[in-house]
């Protein structure tokens, strides 16, 4: 019950959450932006950590497989443009990308079974030490790079002229068209960068949790469990709740290990009770 | 004649096992009993979907709330097994009133969607703990014994009670037609008269069915009389669950719900209460998957956390539903039967790409046959017996269900008239 252990448990805490944010502002900007609850995004984070392990276990380089990892965004828009484009319903889009999930997810398993894989970068497999705490050194790469990453799509999303149209996009469809934005590109971009971070994320994952089939299923639930607490499509309140869940889940993993999963669903629980649209959210027609 | 039509159908699959048997291919028996629990639970999901709209994916959650209830009485509790079933049926529609009371502010599309499948959440990281063990039996599962009834005479009281059914439907839906008719001169009063004989004709049929299926089982002990035992029993249920469903969804409530999924304002405005009706889906949608999940229990007699609160489940509802098509009702039965075979039998011959095979199919019907499968059978069947009685392809009073109320067009009369004569 050490202050030492308190603190490595909210680094990995962050650790954890940076990965989640990634995962998990994808899906929220393309539920606000586009309406549609995308079901694959778990199984694009899967094929992700998939792709970056394959290609960083054989050229050793973690750049490389961020690299490859990122290349999902092709994937997603594929997806994008020749299926969920014929279908403007969200009805329909959250039945297709279910559909999706399965079968991308089979896939994965037919190509690479059941077995976990882990792959470790040199160099940063060992800890680091600063006085009495103890901190992983991975967990600070995953730190430094989800920082580099978040702010980089914050100002995306904040400061550039795409952002103001996705901004815009969410709050109100029809009245961006009617002033001449061509929404259809939008969404495609919009998706593809949903798609990249989720690989991203998913290939991060990778030498802490390493990759099996499900992975992307068992956290497409924890950036669900984000999505309701931070409302939906609202980009400050899904950093705010991912960052939370992160650190909850951490806390609860250290102390209480029984709670760990439980807490989430008992926050999301008291969230839909009092506030159904979530923290920062407003209800979606 | 057309109420006679599931009678027919569940003659000939009461007597499917016995050729099953014969022709050696005795593991399709299970498939099939799996196949009909799972249309049970496709059909409480394809309720919400096709006739109100609802996508709700914590459908898992009643099914998993039932197979545990159901389990919890069986092991600690030594409740018989039928009444197990009926209070877990109970135990499903109060959480559909609970889960519909949690979605008071927002009872529609993809908020509805999220906020069930984070009730569902709820339940699965709970019995997904280790902690737990004591109440969810962890990975291995809960072991749940064979009841000593399914060994002995729970068959031929099951035949008794669904031959007593249908026959009090039919002469009800005969009796129905007579009062709605009864001033219309010939042509309708001789379609009586023949139906009563066709009636007379389907009771015999049926009562020499039973008699091959009893000789059939008294000559073969042994693991097919267990497995015999739990086809129809879920045989069974389906088909009451059927019967019953098809008489809701002939009703004005069902009407009522269909306009609150085209165009929830408009319903509001014509004086419907669309959170009361919406709720009422739910509790008889939850009521219906706990019956599924209860006799999954026993189908595979082991529920753990996986298989019974998994989202996955859920998923596994929709492709049959979507594949089957939602707005027949009986969409979801072809569904399942047909991607449970797929699944199960053609596993062997394909390795795992079966999955794969569903997953294109699936994605198929939803870009060109959005009607799904079941609706193009009916096609089928009517081109093939082009000359069935116009009361059989009268049915297309489900069909109109396609269109929205706006549209129903040519085909209002139709449904109307099926209205009066249910």
């Amino acid at each position: 019950m050490s202050i030492e252990i308190l603190l490595s448990a909210i680094i990995d805490g962050i650790a954890l959450g940076f990965v989640l944010l990634m995962l998990s502002l994808g899906f929220s900007v393309i539920f606000g932006l586009m309406r549609i609850a995308n079901f694959a995004h778990g199984s694009l984070f899967t094929l992700g950590a998939y792709l970056g392990f394959e290609v960083a276990s054989r050229t050793g380089n973690i750049v490389y497989g961020l690299l490859a990892a990122s290349s999902i965004g092709l994937i997603g828009l594929v997806i994008e443009r020749f299926l969920l484009k014929p279908k403007r319903d969200p009805m329909m889009q959250v039945i297709i990308t279910a559909g999706l999930m399965m079968l991308l997810d089979r896939l994965a398993w037919l190509r690479w079974g059941d077995v976990p894989y882990i792959w470790i970068p040199k160099g940063l497999e060992g800890v680091v030490r600063y006085g009495p705490i103890i901190m992983h050194s991975y967990r600070l790469f995953i730190i430094v790079v989800g920082i580099f990453i978040s702010i980089v799509t914050y100002y995306l999303f904040t400061k550039t002229r795409y952002g103001l149209f996705v901004r815009a996009g969410i709050d109100d469809r029809e009245m961006i068209q009617v002033f001449g934005v061509n929404i259809e590109k939008i969404f495609t971009i919009t998706f593809a960068i949903g798609s990249i971070l989720a690989g991203v994320a998913g290939f991060l994952l990778v030498p802490w949790q390493g990759v099996y089939p499900l992975i992307g299923t068992n956290y497409l639930l924890y950036a669900f469990a984000i999505v309701i607490i931070g409302g939906m499509g609202s980009i400050e309140g899904t950093i705010i709740s991912s960052m939370l869940v992160g650190i909850i889940q951490q806390l609860c993993a250290y102390y209480v290990p029984y709670l760990s999963e439980v807490s989430i669903g008992i926050a999301m629980f008291l969230v839909l009770i009092m506030k159904p649209e979530g923290l920062l959210g407003k209800v979606i027609e | 004649m057309r109420n006679l039509i599931p009678f027919i159908y569940f003659i000939i699959l009461m007597l499917l096992p016995i050729l099953f048997d014969r022709m050696g291919v005795a593991r399709l028996i299970a498939i099939f009993t799996y196949a009909y629990i799972m249309s049970i639970f496709a059909i409480s999901f394809s309720l919400l979907l096709g006739y109100l709209g609802l996508l709700c994916f914590g459908q898992a959650l009643f099914f998993g709330l039932g197979a545990y209830v159901t389990a919890y009485q069986l092991l600690w509790l030594g409740i018989p097994y039928p009444l197990a079933l009926i209070i877990s049926a109970i135990t499903g529609s109060l959480m559909g009133l609970a889960v519909a009371f949690i979605n008071r502010k927002v009872f529609r599309g993809i908020p509805f969607t999220f906020i069930t499948l984070s009730v569902l959440l709820i339940f699965y990281f709970l019995y997904r703990r280790r902690e737990l063990r004591a109440i969810s039996g962890g990975e291995q599962g809960l072991m749940i014994p064979l009841p000593e009834v399914f060994r002995s005479e729970m068959l031929s009281l099951v035949l008794i009670l669904i031959f007593v059914i249908m026959l009090i439907d039919a002469i009800y839906v005969l009796k129905r037609r007579r009062e709605v008719y009864g001033d219309i001169p010939t042509k309708e009063k001789k379609s009586v008269f023949r139906e009563i004989l066709l009636l007379c004709l389907v009771c015999i049929v049926y009562l020499l069915a039973v008699a091959v299926l009893t000789f059939y089982i008294a000559l073969k002990p042994g693991p097919f009389r267990a497995s015999i035992n739990m086809y129809i029993i879920s045989l069974t249920v389906l088909c009451v669950i059927y019967i019953l469903l098809r008489k809701l969804l002939n009703t004005p409530l069902a009407l009522a719900w269909i306009a609150i999924r085209d165009n929830e304002v408009r319903a509001k405005t014509m004086g419907y209460n669309s959170f009361m009706l919406k709720t009422v889906a739910l509790v008889i949608s939850g009521a219906i998957a706990s019956v599924a999940g209860g006799l999954y229990v026993l189908y595979s007699q082991n529920i753990n956390p996986d298989s019974a609160f998994s989202p996955l489940i859920s998923i596994q509802a929709l492709i049959y539903s979507i594949i089957g098509g939602i707005y027949m009702i009986e969409g979801p039965i072809v569904g399942a039967i047909l991607v449970t075979f797929i699944e199960r039998y053609l596993a062997e011959y394909f390795g795992g790409w079966n999955m794969v095979f569903v997953g294109v199919m699936f994605i198929i019907v939803v870009f060109f046959l959005a009607k799904g499968v079941s609706y193009y059978l009916w096609v089928v069947q009517n081109r093939i017996f082009p000359k069935l009685p116009s009361i059989i392809r009268g049915k297309i009073g489900y069909l109109t269900h396609f269109k929205s109320i706006k549209s129903f067009g040519k085909y209002r009369h139709m449904l109307h008239r099926n209205h009066r004569a249910h």
